[in-house]
């Protein structure tokens, strides 16, 4: 399948899931207990000021009315007004959605290459002592759940040591671009990109291990060796080989990643997606969480378009399909 | 085999809790007294006539009074002025939470919820991940193919943000944590179920079990599942331990178990502003979600899973360096 042909057929399969995606909030939406404006009820509206408010948010016609004016209002990429921020859904999620891709788009990054090195040392060396150790601390840092690596990683080098701001992704009168604001954000970006990325780097680390082992047995890196070529390069150079399958297994992890970041934003005060629903959920501000689930679900199904691709650019031998993506067999 | 032991003890230990767990998880007797306290202390439970009760570091009996020490004062209190009976002593081998409670006690009933949610989720899974997958796989055609595209696009929602939709719709509970994981979590199942019924059911035991007479149903349950027993085991456990992972996470946001039922992520939670002061409240929770987890995926290990772990010992496969 020519590329052209693999992107044309994944975004039609994309807008097709965005849609059940959408039409699937929209039923569990209005299928739960209780109503908008309850809570300002609760506190003493009238009935007829209530009206009026279900009236300027729209929330007093037909179901099936509504269900089409979604569809064609989130067509239009208007999810209506925040019942909480009182200002268009998309300019408060629009507003979130820069933090979230810096956060894990560096903690990818950051783990890609961690993993990536711990891998090929784990490898290339030879030492079996080495080997071992990796392999423990790989498996147990995998099952280590990431807010307790940011509670304690808070407490030692933001509150004991003072080293490091955290919470939030910049200083209050840090203001306007330059060198300073630069380093003030990376700053704030360090712990909460690092705790993101420990389980994720441990699980990338793990799987390229097996698969740069394998690419180490074939007769081209064998032959490699018997040349002369020293362990750790014939390894770095069978890299991009043993990274396509490590690739698929990103884009299939990307949708735990993009939850695993909603927590990690909750509690470093990342002003993100993930926090921003969170808040959302607070307040029972139901346009917000509807349109946060279809951009969540977005931003995994591009990422997981981009790993194919990726997965195709790394390994020249991977077939794009239209279905299941790059993968080959089961999946 | 040591794995599987290991982990039906923990297992035990958390469906027992009533019966283990050394105090009442959510008992709060002293809050000033017994607060924070470093594991292994102790602390004595003085019960007033009236029935008020309070906690000592130390208690001496005299004859007519009882002299005891409570913060950085020593204090007597009359005789008659106490319930008949000894203080009671409580040893608290991991310490106390911020509010005195026993934290072992604490781990010990969040070890049961968590497990509660865990089986919720997993028989759900199980579930509807087999029937599915060994279904459609065996049947095909615009069924299976519809399964697929379905099994893509649920995996495509983050499981996390539709749980907080439906949170944010029923209101929070252990419970919602579970059936969400359980009905997001069939995927991973189905799709192996399928691939192996897929490449069974062209096998020559299937064929003969066909020409035998045998029904759909009869192949499908006496001998294909049979035979994708170990891979889906495998998917099951992982999906265990994932079940863990997010439901901890969930609790330690709020938006899982609610207090003041002990849960490992709520019990964090609450500690996490103390842990210079009092590390263990934030520590030992920690280390129980990490146990149960990594015994998990150890014991998916040595049976080839298909993620993250793809063989047992890679190292095998590295070409000996010439020599």
């Amino acid at each position: 399948m020519s590329l052209r042909n693999f992107l044309v057929a994944r975004l039609i399969a994309a807008l097709l899931l965005l849609f059940g995606v959408v039409t699937l909030t929209f039923i569990l939406v209005h299928a739960a207990p209780g109503e908008p404006f309850s809570a300002e009820r609760a506190a003493g509206l009238s009935p007829e000021a209530a009206g009026r408010l279900r009236a300027i948010f729209g929330a007093d016609v037909p179901l099936h009315v509504r269900y089409l004016r979604w569809l064609s209002a989130v067509a239009r990429l208007d999810f209506g007004v925040s019942y909480a921020h009182r200002r268009p859904v998309t300019s408060v999620l629009g507003a979130a959605l820069g933090p979230t891709l810096l956060l894990m788009g560096s903690a990818l990054a950051l783990a890609a290459a961690a993993g990536a090195a711990a891998a090929c040392a784990a490898v290339a060396l030879r030492n079996r002592a080495l080997d071992r150790t990796l392999d423990v601390l790989a498996v147990t840092a995998y099952s280590t759940p990431s807010f307790w690596i940011g509670v304690l990683l808070v407490q030692a080098l933001s509150i004991g040591l003072g080293w490091l701001p955290a919470s939030g992704w910049r200083s209050v009168d840090s203001e306007g671009i330059g060198p300073g604001s630069f380093l003030d954000a990376a700053r704030h970006l360090l712990l909460p990109c690092l705790t993101l990325a420990v389980p994720a780097a441990a699980g990338i680390a793990m799987h390229l291990k097996e698969s740069l082992a394998a690419s180490l047995a074939t007769p081209s890196a064998l032959a490699a060796l018997g040349r002369g070529g020293s362990p750790l390069r014939v390894t770095i150079l069978h890299l991009r080989n043993a990274s396509a399958s490590a690739v698929t297994l990103l884009g299939f992890a990307l949708p735990g990643l993009v939850g695993g970041s909603l927590v990690v934003e909750v509690l470093f005060a990342w002003p993100g997606m993930g926090r921003v629903t969170y808040e959302a959920i607070l307040a029972r501000d139901l346009p917000v969480i509807m349109a946060a689930v279809a951009l969540a679900a977005a931003v995994t199904v591009v990422g997981s378009i981009a790993a194919d691709l990726g997965c195709a650019l790394a390994d020249p031998r991977v077939r794009l399909g239209a279905g299941g993506g790059a993968q080959g067999g089961e999946a | 085999m040591r794995r599987l032991a290991a982990a039906a003890l923990l297992a035990a230990a958390g469906i027992l809790a009533p019966l283990v767990a050394p105090h009442d998880p959510d008992e709060i007797v002293d809050v000033m007294a017994a607060r924070d306290l470093r594991p292994g202390s102790e602390i004595h439970v003085i019960a007033r006539r009236d029935g008020t009760r309070f906690a000592a570091r130390s208690v001496e009996v005299t004859d007519d009074a009882l002299v005891y020490e409570r913060g950085d004062r020593r204090e007597t209190i009359d005789r008659r002025d106490l319930a008949p009976g000894e203080p009671e002593r409580r040893r608290f081998l991991l310490g106390t939470d911020g509010y005195g409670r026993d934290l072992l006690s604490r781990i010990l009933y969040g070890a049961r919820l968590s497990i509660g949610v865990t089986i919720l989720a997993v028989s759900l899974g199980l579930l509807i991940g087999v029937a599915a997958g060994a279904f459609t796989g065996y049947v095909g055609g615009a069924l299976d193919v519809g399964l697929m595209r379905l099994v893509d696009a649920l995996h495509a929602i983050p499981r996390i943000f539709l749980f907080l939709l439906v949170a944010a719709l029923f209101g929070p509970s252990a419970l919602l944590v579970g059936i969400v994981l359980g009905v997001t979590g069939w995927i991973g199942i189905a799709r192996i179920t399928r691939s192996h019924v897929l490449s069974l059911r062209e096998s020559g035991f299937t064929a003969a079990a066909r020409a035998l007479g045998a029904g759909r149903k009869r192949i499908i349950l006496n001998h294909l599942l049979p035979n994708c027993a170990a891979p889906i085991a495998v998917a099951t456990v992982l999906l265990a331990a994932d079940t863990i992972l997010t439901e901890s996470s969930l609790s330690f946001i709020g938006l899982g178990v609610q207090p003041p039922a002990a849960s490992w992520g709520s019990l964090i939670a609450a500690g996490r502003d103390s842990v210079l002061s009092a590390w263990w409240v934030v520590l030992f929770p920690g280390l129980a979600i990490v146990i149960s987890v990594l015994l998990l995926h150890l014991m998916a290990k040595p049976f080839r899973a298909p993620l993250p772990f793809q063989t047992g010992d890679g190292s095998k496969a590295v070409p000996r360096q010439p020599s």
